[in-house]
């Protein structure tokens, strides 16, 4: 369920790469890129948290990083990649 | 930059079926990029740019940003590649200050922007501008021109015969990195073999993709070598093919050049320094064998037709085994910043300090504290730190640099703000994303609360205000 999936990556953004953001502040549409939040590191770090969280084929699966700039975004990535 | 078209030109006549160019798993010869960059040329033409005319060029890895800023040259433009994903506010920036009449983004027709106030950076002699962070609050505009360029480009055909190579793409086109990788190995015939941002930044996809390559020549920052270690339940990357490694920054570790002779076991080394606005300057170079022997990695000796000199404290220049701030010029150097009266015949100070010991040999041992190396991007904390204090709910602002636990270095700022303010570390990204680029923006902004501490000289304590906080926030924790 996409309402889900999109709280959960915000709480975990928040929680755990940008430890100094508020979740309520966080706009699902925020281009993290831009904003230094999402970055070559922390964005391997959230791609492997797809994986543990989600059971996302991580190793198998064509990333794109430019897909994955907001809460969004990531969220629609998790959900494309769990319904098959 | 009339020299990279006739380059193409010619390649495409002489070695029409060698591979120009290898983009997710297919071969582009040297007939095929030049007819690509000709229909790019027709195509951008017909768009309305024209010669001149200063383009902020988005550089997404691949083959489209390589036809693109080749298409310009051949119109006569001057591309201005930018970090992919910057803020819409940084892109506009950058296009205003180098002069720019237009934003071309992958796949994308040009957009045409408001007529820029500042002069053009088209000055008849710059080919290419590159941003790099500076000290002023927005990155730095770094012109070179076809004849820096071109000098650069005959010294790695001499130094590396690239002609014949095949060459890891692995710098985006707004990375200095990317004049040997890309625009020499084009220029001098050979093969480029471009890795695409998802291996980049995927290190599992690009050891995967490199096990396949039979890529000879390979160019990285430490940060990419170190992310090539393989996890538990891989077989280590062991690269038999590759011929020659450049690393370029700061001295790799005993740790980092123990793992470089084992993945490269019948390469060649070489330790290259420089930086965007000087590009190369020094080179070491070092077999297998001796690489792990030494205690360091020296940066060796200036490249022909370099001026290097040491520099006390008091800008005199010293003689013979020395310590002090380095100073270069080099021929492929910028001719001064765009916006900036040139350089004239000055050496650029690098900010770096050095030795040169009794042989001449030089060897780093520090880096101007101030500026680091964030996973391969210069960046000036000076500069991070002016832009939070320019944000008007900011009364205080200190930018740091600390190690996290896995030895990447990153950018921590700490902020005080002004009594009774409403703001939030959201909004100081947002802000530090319309005047940096997205590396350069602190991993963690951390508001605190109490003044910092001062010097007898009543400028802010950096250490103690880093000290202060990170004892409190272990109390805390």
């Amino acid at each position: 369920m996409p309402e889900t999936t999109l709280a959960t990556v915000r709480t975990y953004i928040a929680h755990n790469v940008a430890t100094d953001v508020s979740a309520e502040e966080l706009d699902p549409d925020l281009n993290l890129v831009a904003l230094g939040i999402v970055t070559s590191l922390s964005l391997l770090r959230i791609i492997a948290w797809t994986g543990e969280q989600f059971g996302l084929p991580v190793n198998d699966l064509e990333i794109n990083p430019k897909e994955l700039i907001s809460i969004r975004s990531i969220a629609d990535f998790i959900d494309e990649n769990t319904t098959n | 930059m009339q020299p990279f078209i006739a380059a193409i030109r010619h390649h495409s006549e002489n070695r029409a079926e060698a591979t120009a160019v290898r983009w997710r798993e297919n071969d582009h010869s040297y007939r095929q990029l030049a007819a690509m960059l000709l229909r790019r040329t027709r195509t951008l033409e017909q768009e309305g740019l024209r010669p001149g005319d200063v383009v902020a060029l988005e550089a997404v890895r691949g083959l489209g940003s390589i036809v693109d800023t080749g298409a310009l040259w051949n119109l006569g433009c001057v591309p201005v590649p930018f970090p992919r994903d910057s803020a819409p506010e940084l892109v506009a920036d950058i296009q205003d200050r180098s002069g720019g009449q237009w934003i071309l983004r992958p796949g994308s027709p040009p957009s045409r922007c408001l007529p820029s106030r500042r002069p053009s950076s088209a000055d008849g002699k710059t080919a290419l501008v590159l941003p790099t962070s500076g000290s002023t609050g927005v990155p730095k505009l770094v012109p070179l021109s076809a004849e820096s360029i071109n000098d650069f480009v005959c010294w790695a055909e001499d130094t590396f015969g690239l002609s014949r190579r095949t060459v890891i793409g692995f710098a985006p086109l707004n990375f200095d990195l990317s004049l040997m990788e890309i625009w020499a190995t084009l220029y001098a015939g050979g093969t480029v073999e471009l890795i695409s941002d998802e291996q980049a930044l995927n290190p599992s996809a690009l050891r995967a993709h490199l096990r396949k390559s039979a890529a000879d020549f390979f160019q990285a920052v430490p940060f990419v070598f170190q992310n090539l270690a393989t996890g538990e339940d891989e077989p280590d990357l062991v690269l038999k093919t590759m011929r020659d490694v450049i690393v370029t920054g700061s001295a790799a570790d005993a740790k980092t050049r123990t793992f470089l002779a084992m993945t490269f076991p019948n390469a060649t080394f070489h330790n290259v320094y420089g930086s965007t606005e000087t590009n190369n300057s020094f080179m070491f170079t070092t077999d297998v064998s001796q690489l792990l022997q030494l205690p360091g990695l020296p940066i060796g000796l200036p490249l022909p037709g370099v001026q290097a000199s040491i520099r006390d404290q008091d800008g005199r220049t010293l003689a013979g085994p020395a310590r002090g701030e380095l100073h270069v010029r080099t021929p492929f150097m910028m001719h001064g910043y765009v916006g900036s009266p040139g350089i004239g015949d000055e050496l650029f100070p690098t900010g770096d300090i050095v030795t040169r010991d009794q042989s001449g040999v030089y060897s780093i041992e520090s880096r101007n504290s101030r500026i680091v190396k964030v996973r391969g991007n210069r960046i000036n904390l000076d500069q991070v730190e002016a832009v939070i204090s320019s944000h008007s709910s900011v009364e205080e602002a200190v930018v740091i640099s600390r190690t996290g636990h896995d030895t990447n270095s990153r950018i921590e700022a700490l902020v005080r703000l002004r009594d009774e303010e409403q703001c939030t570390a959201l909004r100081l990204r947002m802000h530090c994303s319309r005047h940096l680029p997205p590396y350069a923006i602190p991993a963690s902004i951390s508001l605190v609360s109490h003044p910092f501490p001062r010097t007898s000289t009543h400028k802010i304590d950096r250490n103690a205000s880093e000290r202060h906080h990170y004892e409190s926030a272990a109390i805390n924790a």
